[in-house]
């Protein structure tokens, strides 16, 4: 378990991920201070849900070490990362149709030893916060895009994470509703007291949100820091528009 | 509203089981004796049905090795009532703990393959087991066919009533059904039974909820074993027997799958009433065709012609009831609801 001390600080070093011959990750290091609200960005295959899936052990990086708090991640196995206070969202939903809204959340909280009613209540309260308690009993299959997204989230706050990655959370909501999000994970941030690791495309919801932005291309890191800093970066401007001569040629 | 509608269907669903219970207490003290093995095979079918189900229906995992597990409950149940003296009554338990572990070692395995591959690899339990027991029972004259005495059948002495061994033997398997149909309820209500859910849904989703995926499945695989191996050991009290051929054990497996889909997957009742409808079916079937005038000479009479009008029979069923009979009874009883009164706009139980 992550002790009570330590500061739930996520620390990405050197991780390195292959498939076959193709370098996903190379040799990626960054950090997310507790209570931080960190964003991933770059092209599409720069590594984001790669690394997502390593920070939850989905994939086995072939080097690196990540840390959590004084926690060895990649000595853990996948079902044990949510009792250390990581939960996580997918980038195309992954929902259980069968199952009805709460149940769903419930199984958010399903690493926490503790009795069911107390599981369902707590469940209860999330779906309240997130305005879902009248869908409690819906099944999730047939419910609209954007309300499964809610309930996703929903699911992935009900055991009160240390940290919460969103995988690509703004994708395929309308303008109004991204706007809704962007206020949400801020202020479910500060009342929850959890660091937020933010995989998005949607650059206003980033700009708007995050402290820190790591930047990706081809699975390195090449920029770093404030959106302030990002924003101006001219690799970072370089690796999404490409390069300025490429352009004149075009 | 969603309130008064389940409590309707509370009220419903206990005057629909009373009334079944009260039949199936009546029941074996006006028919036959034949026709109370009849049933006690149903039940014990639908306990295997139902423990499959667990397995398949609600963990995704499908197994046409079941067979093999009920043989297990079996032999344990005529071994040791024939060679060591046991009361049939005190080798369940031990027939189903013993089928559990036999689960758990073939479940351990069972996690490297999915889908069709543990399909196959399950087949190979089914076709592997008649010839262990062949290799390793001593029954009568030295074939793997064990009868337990006839006087092993009858109820215990503190059993009230003067039942007949048929008569005790349905309400044994009865009561031992209910009890393992709670069990399902209970598991599929609770926290387990959303981590079989979620793992047949969706299993990285699941890990990282916290499932632990591997206990989950072999867990799985074990329950439904010890469910298997329960109806074998009841399976005893009717017949006075255990046995395994090669096509038996096969069949028993194919069967219970069958009865899991006939009556409706990742159902509590479903296996129940598929299990009924298999064993029924078959005797209905095979009856029918009992003496064909118009192909004696032509083939061999019942053996060819029931099991196909067997299957002809399932795949009109399947045909109407893609989600077999608990899953067609829930879209008619949709059918009646809405049109009583109509579900609110989607659009307004929505808006957030």
């Amino acid at each position: 378990m992550t002790g009570a001390g330590a500061p739930a600080r996520l620390t990405v070093d050197e991780v390195r991920v292959e498939f076959g011959g193709i370098v996903a990750l190379a040799d990626l290091s960054f950090t997310v201070e507790e209570r931080q609200i960190c964003a991933l960005i770059g092209p599409n295959g720069a590594g984001k849900t790669t690394l997502f899936n390593c920070v939850s052990r989905l994939y086995e990086p072939t080097a690196g070490t990540i840390r959590f708090g004084d926690t060895d991640l990649l000595g853990e196995p996948a079902h044990r990362i949510a009792a250390h206070g990581i939960t996580r969202t997918f980038q195309n939903l992954a929902l259980f149709p069968a199952l009805t809204v709460l149940e769903n959340v419930m199984l958010g909280a399903h690493a926490k030893r503790e009795r069911e009613h107390a599981r369902r209540a707590q469940a209860l309260e999330v779906l309240e916060r997130l305005d879902l308690a009248h869908l409690a009993s819906h099944h999730a299959a047939g419910l609209p895009y954007g309300t499964l997204k809610r309930v996703e989230l929903a699911r992935a706050l009900a055991a009160h994470p240390r940290m919460l990655m969103l995988d690509e959370p703004a994708a395929g909501l309308t303008h109004s509703e991204v706007d809704e999000l962007a206020e949400l994970v801020r202020t479910l941030h500060t009342e929850l007291d959890m660091s937020v690791l933010l995989v998005e495309h949607h650059m206003q919801m980033v700009m708007a949100i995050s402290e820190k932005i790591v930047v990706l291309d081809f699975g390195s890191k090449i920029a770093e820091g404030t959106p302030t800093d990002i924003s101006g970066d001219p690799r970072v401007i370089e690796a999404y528009l490409g390069h300025p001569d490429d352009r004149e040629g075009a | 509203m969603a309130e008064r509608a389940r409590r309707q269907r509370l009220i419903v669903g206990t005057v629909v089981g009373l009334a079944i219970l009260g039949y199936l207490l009546w029941f074996p003290q006006q028919q036959a004796p034949a026709d109370v093995r009849l049933w006690t095979t149903a039940i014990y079918f639908g306990i295997a049905a139902m423990g499959l189900n667990l397995l398949t229906g609600y963990n995704g995992q499908v197994s046409i090795g079941h067979g093999a597990f009920f043989g297990i409950g079996a032999y344990t149940t005529a071994i040791l009532v024939n060679d060591h003296g046991w009361s049939l009554l005190a080798t369940i338990p031990v027939a189903a703990a013993l089928a559990f572990v036999v689960g758990v070692a073939v479940g351990i395995p069972a996690l490297r393959v999915k889908g069709l591959y543990l399909a196959l690899v399950t087949l190979g339990l089914a076709v592997v087991f008649p010839d262990l027991t062949k290799k390793f029972v001593r029954g009568v004259g030295g074939t793997n066919l064990v009868r337990v005495p006839s006087a092993s059948l009858r109820p215990p002495e503190w059993m009230p009533g003067g039942l007949q061994p048929d008569q005790w033997g349905f309400y044994l398997a009865l009561t031992i059904s209910l009890a393992l149909l709670g069990g399902v309820w209970l598991i599929v209500r609770g926290r387990f039974g959303r981590a079989l859910i979620a793992v047949r849904d969706h299993e990285a989703a699941a890990t990282t909820v916290g499932v632990d995926l591997a206990r989950t499945k072999v867990l799985a695989f074990a329950l439904s074993a010890l469910y298997a191996g329960v109806a074998g050991a009841l399976s005893v009290q009717v017949t006075g027997i255990a046995n395994a051929e090669k096509i038996g054990t096969f069949n028993l497996s194919i069967l219970f799958l069958v009865a899991v889909v006939i009556g409706g997957t990742a159902t509590v009742f479903g296996p129940l009433i598929g299990g009924f409808l298999v064993v029924m079916i078959q005797e209905q079937t095979t009856d029918f065709v009992a003496d064909p005038p118009f192909l004696s000479g032509f083939l061999s009479g019942k053996e060819v012609l029931s099991p196909a009008i067997f299957g002809i029979m399932l795949i009109v069923l399947m045909y109407f009831l893609p989600d077999g009979i608990v899953g067609g009874f829930r879209r008619l009883l949709r059918r009646i609801l809405t049109r009583r009164q109509p579900a609110e706009p989607l659009g307004a139980s929505v808006a957030p």
